[in-house]
């Protein structure tokens, strides 16, 4: 996302509102919605940011009166000529800048001047944010001599930094984040000035290193070049920025050791190193950086223990190490780590079982522990977890499902619980007086589940995302699914459910009529939180929300029967509609063409019949569609999406073509001069495909290549499921 | 056993080299999509999931990716976006559909969109586009549609279009398009109705003959 200055400013007061909020949530459930100027107070204990802040406020306060006192003065001719020549080399117009219309530049859009006389009043600001520029910004930028704050985030800029940017003297806050400017980053930084405070070069395309006289920037308290192509190891001048609050460097492309060196930060307060290619052992530096509430080193090639002083830190509110090859018990000091609220150590090396210390962070609200090689069962005392609200534990070695959901159903504030790839060939529990009423988001995946769709989930009304794909639940699919009027996506694939596909199912309200909660969860920018393995190489994708999932209703590879209602037309927030694999029967209704979102309809391997709706036509979103192996007839509809489905999606039918073909005379030759067109339908590819198809199966299972079931749970990350 | 020991380095190397490299190319993908998105005007929200902070477009909504999490497709037919295409779309190597018709969006047509060497299908018909069409997008081999009908395009259709011989259905009617139209190479299949309703096309088969042809 882009982030301006403002911008900054106001996520961080949502994030630390959020976070406040949720700190209060148990205790003080009716406080009133904080105002931003209650949560500004609030923070304003945070030496960094009421540095920040005040200063910025401070000058934007200077200048409104300054406009309304002296209005009367018109804007040093320097200063024009200088932002004219900048408005010529952008490659589009800035509303509002026009020397005719209005000569005096102070009135221009985003122009902030100081109050003074003589030469006229001097540009001191420049802050023009999402207005879709395009071009360059030249070397008439750097003749704005009294500019004190740029800020040109979320752009089109192109090309690289004029070189005499950083001789502007009096520069405190530069923000050039989110825009398309390529090349090194210059050096001669604060070289003959020293007041530059806040530096954001994020989410563009720089190249190359961090300039190595960073280090005379003594001022520097924001610094943030993340979502780069930066790389090599970070210089030492780095760690002299001894005013340092926060340092985000976070996907680029570093290498090397985090030096010991970063122990001379002491002010830091956040840290971002994470999606880089750092290695080696995490410093035990951690001791004098007594302000560190963030550290995020994941996505790195970290190994070894857990530093002493990070385990130990009483200052740290967040630690993010997912993704590393970090190893040992997880050792956790949780009676001197008494801030820590977000804590990721997912997919590293560390083994044993889950320890019982954890429960004495009492505030922490989130909590990553998979992929590891932690064993044995849930500890007793994470009842007492009483702020938990994401819990993932998925791909480990767990055991005792019917304990773990006993234990964790007093964690009142649960709302997302991943338990994928554990409990390996239990009975899933289905005690009724299980109660967990704030989950949002259950995945209880591949762990070859036995019996059936379980009661207990009755009391989870607020369910939106639910995920038992890849177990081995019978029974029919429960009409009780209707109660969930939150739940958008619903994976029951890979299981041996039977009977008809409820009716229930096309009343989901927020798939008819989409009032899927955006709500960000409180932790999303930190995590990760959940992993969807796709297709054979089980490549991963990332979500940071349960709102980011496409609405998705996927019952394929189970045994249901019966015909598809025409009241799937009814969901018009639905986005994804598996069906493969069943055996269903009856024709396709025309009526599906109302689901307008729809970008993947998937009915194959069925036994559906009669011909493809035209209407279908009406889908402009679907990218993915598949209709092959049932016994459908007719024309195959032309234009639209449909030119761009390949032949294999309508492969293995009884009588469907592109061109020529009815149901009724399905059984009469085909006419002579459709043959050529025939062909890739004709019964000859057919049979090619049939032989070609049970060759590989054959081939596939014998070579033990193709497993009919997760054999080892580890391995089992086949198809589609989230983590 | 050796073979077998020197085959699995070689592929381990092959791993660790490609990896990264997919992973970056999967950033500079999404930090594409994304400029476009900054591009375009959005009053529906369909863009509202693109979000360039995940490690890949592939969860974006109207994106579909390979198994390389490579994009290639991008799905926003009647959409109802306006704004302008950006030269980035250049960038989706791997891209084959690219599926923009029934919008408002005008502007040009930018020429880098010929480096999308994958590309089987471009369908921009249906919206406000103006200027000509690049000359580039005679390099696009493997295209076999090519739909800019309904827009304003002007100038020249390129000759370059003719080395196409995958191109099975082309439409360019509903244009401000001049000068002569080609017949030749993979032109030949093609009848008036994919050339109707321009100002100022001639040739053959469009019935005003070229100033100056016999």
């Amino acid at each position: 996302m882009a982030h301006g200055i403002l911008r900054k400013i106001r996520d961080e007061l949502d994030q630390k509102g959020r976070k406040e909020k949720w700190a209060f949530k148990s205790s003080s459930r009716l406080t009133p919605p904080l105002s931003s100027l209650q949560i500004f107070l609030l923070y304003s204990h945070t030496m960094c940011f009421r540095r920040f802040f005040l200063s910025f406020f401070l000058l934007a306060f200077r200048f409104e009166v300054s406009i309304s006192s002296s209005s009367s003065l018109a804007c040093n001719s320097n200063d024009l000529k200088a932002l004219t020549g900048l408005s010529n080399c952008l490659g589009s117009v800035v509303v509002g800048w026009n020397s005719v219309v209005s000569p005096d530049c102070c009135n221009w859009t985003g122009v902030t001047c100081d109050s003074s006389t003589g030469s006229g009043r001097r540009v001191v600001g420049l802050e023009l944010v999402s207005r879709k520029l395009t071009g360059k910004i030249c070397e008439s930028l750097a003749d704005l001599d009294q500019l004190r704050f740029l800020n040109l985030s979320d752009n089109l800029l192109s090309g690289s930094l004029p070189d005499d940017l950083f001789r502007l003297q009096n520069l405190e806050i530069i923000d050039i984040s989110s825009n398309e400017f390529v090349g090194p980053i210059n050096g001669g930084m604060c070289a003959s000035s020293s007041s530059i405070r806040v530096l954001n070069f994020s989410d563009n395309h720089f190249t190359g290193g961090i300039p190595k006289d960073l280090a005379n920037c003594t001022s520097l308290h924001h610094l943030s070049f993340h979502g780069n192509y930066l790389s090599g190891s970070l210089p030492d001048g780095v760690f002299q920025l001894q005013n340092l609050c926060e340092l985000h460097i976070q996907d680029n492309s570093f290498s090397g050791p985090l030096k010991n060196g970063v122990a001379n930060l002491s002010n830091l307060e956040k840290l971002d190193i994470s999606s880089n290619l750092f290695s080696g052992i995490l410093p035990d530096a951690f001791g004098s950086l007594t302000r560190l509430e963030q550290f995020s080193a994941s996505s790195n090639k970290f190994m070894g223990r857990l530093p002493i002083s990070v385990v130990n830190s009483p200052s740290l509110q967040m630690l993010i190490l997912n993704n590393n090859s970090l190893s040992g018990p997880i050792n956790l000091n949780c009676s001197a780590m008494k801030n820590l609220v977000f804590l990721n150590l997912g997919s590293n090396l560390f083994h044993g079982p889950i320890p019982d210390g954890l429960s004495f962070c009492r505030r922490l609200a989130a909590l990553n522990l998979a992929h590891n090689n932690l064993h044995g069962k849930l500890p007793n005392n994470f009842k007492n977890l009483d702020a938990l609200a994401y819990l993932s534990l998925s791909n480990n070695s767990l055991e005792n499902i019917s304990s773990a959901l006993e234990i964790l159903q007093h964690c009142k504030n649960l709302s997302t619980l991943l338990l994928t790839l554990n409990f390996y060939d239990e009975e899933v529990a289905d005690s009724w007086n299980l109660q967990f009423q704030n989950l949002r988001g259950l995945v209880l995946a591949k762990c070859n589940l036995r019996g059936s769709i379980p009661q207990w989930l009755r009391s989870c009304t607020k369910l939106q995302l639910l995920d038992l794909s890849w177990n081995r639940l019978g029974g029919s699919i429960p009409s009780w699914f209707g109660k969930f009027e939150s739940l958008f996506y619903l994976d029951l694939s890979d299981n041996s459910l039977n009977g008809e596909i409820p009716m229930i199912l096309t009343q989901l309200k927020s798939l008819r009529s989409g009032n899927i909660s955006l709500e960000e969860e409180p932790f999303s920018r930190a995590f990760q939180l959940y992993y969807y393995t796709r297709g054979q190489g089980g490549q991963r994708l990332g979500y940071k929300q349960i709102s980011s999932f496409r609405p998705t209703l996927d019952l394929s590879n189970n045994m249901l029967e019966g015909p598809i209602c025409p009241c799937f037309g009814d969901l018009k927030e639905l986005h994804v509609l598996m069906l493969k694999e069943n055996n269903l029967s009856g024709t396709i209704p025309g009526s599906l063409s109302t689901m307008r979102n729809l970008e993947i309809l998937d009915l194959s391997h069925n036994k559906l019949s009669g011909e493809i709706p035209h209407s279908l036509l009406k889908l402009s979103f679907l990218s993915n569609f598949d209709i092959s192996y049932n016994q459908l007839c007719g024309e195959v509809p032309k234009g639209g999406q449909f030119d761009t489905f390949p032949d294999r999606s309508f492969d293995e039918n009884n009588g469907l073509c592109r061109v020529g073909c009815t149901c009724e005379s399905e059984q009469t030759p085909i006419h002579s001069s459709r043959e050529k067109e025939m062909t890739i339908f004709g019964w000859q590819f057919g049979v090619g495909a049939a032989s070609g198809f049970v060759l590989t199966v054959i081939c596939c299972y014998m070579s033990g290549w193709m497993l009919p079931r997760p054999r080892k749970r580890k391995k089992a990350a086949e198809f589609s499921s989230i983590d | 056993m050796e073979a077998k020991a020197i085959g699995v380095s070689v592929l381990l190397w092959l791993i660790l080299l490609v990896r990264p490299l997919c992973l970056i190319s999967a950033n500079m993908e999404g930090d594409a999509l994304h400029s476009l998105r900054t591009s375009l005007e959005d009053p529906n929200n369909v863009l509202q999931s693109w979000d360039p902070t995940l490690v890949n477009p592939c969860t974006w909504f109207h994106v579909t990716c390979n198994n390389d999490n490579s994009v290639i497709r991008v799905d926003l037919g009647n959409a109802a976006l306006s704004g302008q295409l950006v030269p980035q779309l250049g960038q989706l190597r791997n891209l084959q559909y690219l599926e923009l018709y029934s919008n408002n969006i005008s502007g040009q047509i930018p020429s880098d969109l010929g480096n999308l060497t994958s590309l089987v299908s471009l369908d921009l018909y249906l919206n406000g586009f103006t200027g000509p069409i690049p000359d580039t997008l005679g390099r696009l081999s493997k295209l076999r549609f090519l739909r800019l009908n309904n827009n304003s395009l002007v100038g020249p259709i390129p000759m370059s279009l003719t080395n196409i011989s995958s191109l099975q259905v082309l439409d360019l009617s509903n244009n401000k398009l001049s000068g002569p139209v080609p017949d030749n190479g993979s032109f030949s299949l093609f009848t008036p109705i994919s050339f109707a309703n321009n100002q100022g096309l001639c040739g053959p088969v469009t019935g005003h003959p070229c100033p100056g042809s016999p």
